[in-house]
């Protein structure tokens, strides 16, 4: 039984990881072997030269820029905003906040797609196109209802008894959000900031909109937009390297952020 | 000076649906150890609540010595609170616990670290200050939360049922250590129990409250020996005491199933309770009222034993020494002074002094 169970558990990893690891792959190959036929599954010699044009001859440097900048100022403003409405709905009495979460929730429901041209207005009216502030901004928007359920559900497992204490220790209310509920409330903090890092660093449609100058341009919107010498050559070579390059920020921040997730899973286990 | 005044203090929750606290006034004076008794519900906590600042009343004042603090948060009023389930920071280590509250009152490193190794001496966890609440005991986490109250010296100390979480063992102990702590700092506390027998040992005055007003107010002595509410009489007391309902005809009371008969000196229009402790009766004919009963159950308790006993409808209990000789069924007679005996307005509650 255990058996069967592994060999379904490699089975289903492979197919999940198969799509990436033909990315990988065809990033090492040599240009001129991307194309070969037959196809070459497994490359002759493994060669760097796709990950130094894409460097070297398009300023991707610069996107992988953009988009740390977007994508952490976004999970900051999103977690921040989210993190004192959550401790705001705690205070109420539990069939109130569910109520209110009910109407932030639909802010999670509708796709984000159908809201790039309302977005794109706001931004605009604030004159914040082509500046990372409004994508920042907008990242926020979008990801703060998930947040604020992700947080509330966390905040609402510590005991109120910890507020009071600190409000009789003399702590303010942000104080005691800042310095009593979120470090207790880490693993589920860390679980929501990867997943609005990775929903903000995979995020295309509305990098596009807001971001259309070359210079402003996001990690997906960079990829997309790579192009060969004339219309009808695709670089696949540099489009899988960069795609390789552009997944290890997201396994970075996961890996880091993995010791509080771990933290959180067991903390219930030791009665304390 | 410390005192705590309450004046006509209401506070109702859901709306004015439930009341916790009915106009209560209440003075805790300068330096006493004050237990508010009560069973869960009856506002006890709430009153302590209010004077923390953590609730504020719907009407009436709260001074804390000579100023008013009603509407003052709870980080601005020289109080401490140690709450039942401890309410440690579980992310701080036991010295920050402890420490951080004089950090927010700006208090000088130097000064901190004296005032923290001087109460952990006195509680004995000076060798815990590196620990995790989490890798302490109950015992030593009740010590972490009572020094983190002491530590910041404050006007006025509040405990909301600091011993119910802990073993039975170790919580008459600390029960003993806390008289003595509190004794010797010669503290003004507010002390939150629904345990009778804590209430009793540790206090200098007992408030009982049921239902969101006070009850009684008086030393443990006189709560025990002259309780002014039936309420009150049942709640203090280690064994619960005798309550037999009936009325009083022709000066003596008759219980309801006419079993009971005891001459009075007064007469008295309604239903009348009439309560008896258990430990006010003996057993075998002696001078007093003497009923004749049927033991119907024993609970041998070490020193003494419990004997619940049949007299008519009533189901009485009687407290005897352990070497009496009583097996279930014996037909037993039952003595009492009548000067031993409660009378109660049955509808009210209030006691009828003869």
């Amino acid at each position: 039984m255990k058996r069967v169970l592994l060999i379904i558990g490699i089975i289903t990893g492979l197919y999940c990881l198969a799509p990436f690891l033909w990315t990988v792959i065809t990033a090492f190959k040599p240009p001129g072997e991307v194309f070969s036929l037959p196809i070459r599954y497994l490359p002759r010699s493994l060669s760097l030269e796709n990950f130094i044009d894409v460097f070297a001859k398009r300023p991707f440097g610069r996107y992988v820029m953009n988009s740390v900048i977007v994508a952490t100022g976004g999970t900051l403003l999103a977690l921040a905003i989210a993190s004192a409405v959550a401790f705001r709905l705690r205070n109420l009495p539990a069939y109130k906040a569910l109520a209110l979460q009910r109407w932030i929730l639909i802010g999670a429901i509708v796709p984000p797609t159908l809201l790039v041209i309302p977005v794109f207005i706001c931004i605009k009216a604030l004159g914040l196109i082509n500046n990372p502030l409004g994508l920042i901004i907008s990242y926020a928007f979008l990801n703060v209802p998930f947040g604020i359920w992700m947080l509330y559900a966390a905040f609402t497992r510590i005991p109120k008894e910890l507020d009071e204490a600190a409000l009789i220790d003399g702590f303010s209310r942000p104080g005691i959000l800042a310095r009593v509920i979120l470090p207790l409330a880490r693993p589920a903090v860390a679980v929501a900031a990867a997943l609005i890092f990775i929903f903000c660093w995979n995020e295309f449609l509305i990098a596009l909109t807001l971001m259309p100058d070359q210079g402003h341009y996001t990690v997906p919107v960079g990829i997309s937009m790579l192009s060969g010498a004339s219309l009808y050559e695709v670089p696949w070579g540099q489009i899988n390297a960069a795609v390789t390059i552009t997944t290890v920020p997201v396994i970075l921040i996961v890996a880091l952020l993995q010791r509080w997730i771990v933290e959180g899973l067991t903390a219930g286990a030791v009665k304390g | 000076m410390a005192q705590v005044v309450f004046a006509k203090v209401t506070k109702t929750f859901l709306k004015g649906r439930v009341v916790a606290l009915n106009k209560v006034t209440l003075t805790v004076p300068h330096r006493r150890f004050v237990t508010v008794l009560g069973p869960s519900g009856c506002g006890k906590s709430t009153l302590l609540r209010v004077v923390a600042g953590l609730e504020h009343p719907d009407s009436g004042e709260i001074k804390i010595g000579k100023e008013e603090v009603t509407f003052i948060p709870p980080g601005k009023r020289n109080v401490a609170m140690v709450f039942q389930n401890y309410a440690l920071y579980p992310h701080m280590r036991v010295f920050d616990n402890i420490a951080v509250g004089l950090r927010l009152h700006h208090y000088p490193r130097g000064e901190i670290r004296k005032q923290v190794g001087k109460v952990t001496e006195m509680l004995g966890i000076a060798d815990l200050l590196k620990r995790y609440p989490r890798q302490l005991s109950g015992g030593q986490q009740q010590r972490v939360a009572l020094a983190r109250a002491l530590v910041r010296e404050p006007q006025v100390f509040l405990l909301d049922e600091p011993l119910s979480n802990l073993d039975a063992q170790i919580r008459e102990q600390t029960r003993a250590e806390l008289k003595r702590l509190f004794r010797d700092l010669k503290a003004t506390v507010i002390y939150v129990t629904h345990d009778q027998a804590e209430a009793m040992s540790m206090s200098d005055i007992v408030v009982v409250m049921e239902k969101g007003e006070i009850r009684q107010i008086g030393d443990p002595e006189t709560i025990y020996k002259d309780p002014r509410h039936r309420f009150v009489a049942e709640f203090v007391g280690i064994n619960r005491i005798n309550i037999i309902e009936g009325e009083i005809k022709g000066k003596a009371f008759t219980s309801q199933d006419g079993s009971v008969k005891i001459p009075l000196k007064k007469s008295y229009k309604g239903g009348v309770a009439l309560g008896i402790r258990p430990e006010a009766i003996r057993m075998g004919r002696k001078p007093g009222v003497t009923l004749s009963a049927q033991v119907t159950l024993i609970e041998p308790l070490g020193a003494h034993k419990r004997v619940f006993v049949k007299v008519g409808e009533n189901e009485l209990r009687i407290v005897v020494e352990a070497d009496a000789k009583v097996k279930i069924n014996d037909k037993i007679s039952i003595t009492f002074s009548p000067k031993d005996v409660f009378l109660f307005d049955a509808r009210t509650g209030g006691r009828i002094i003869p």
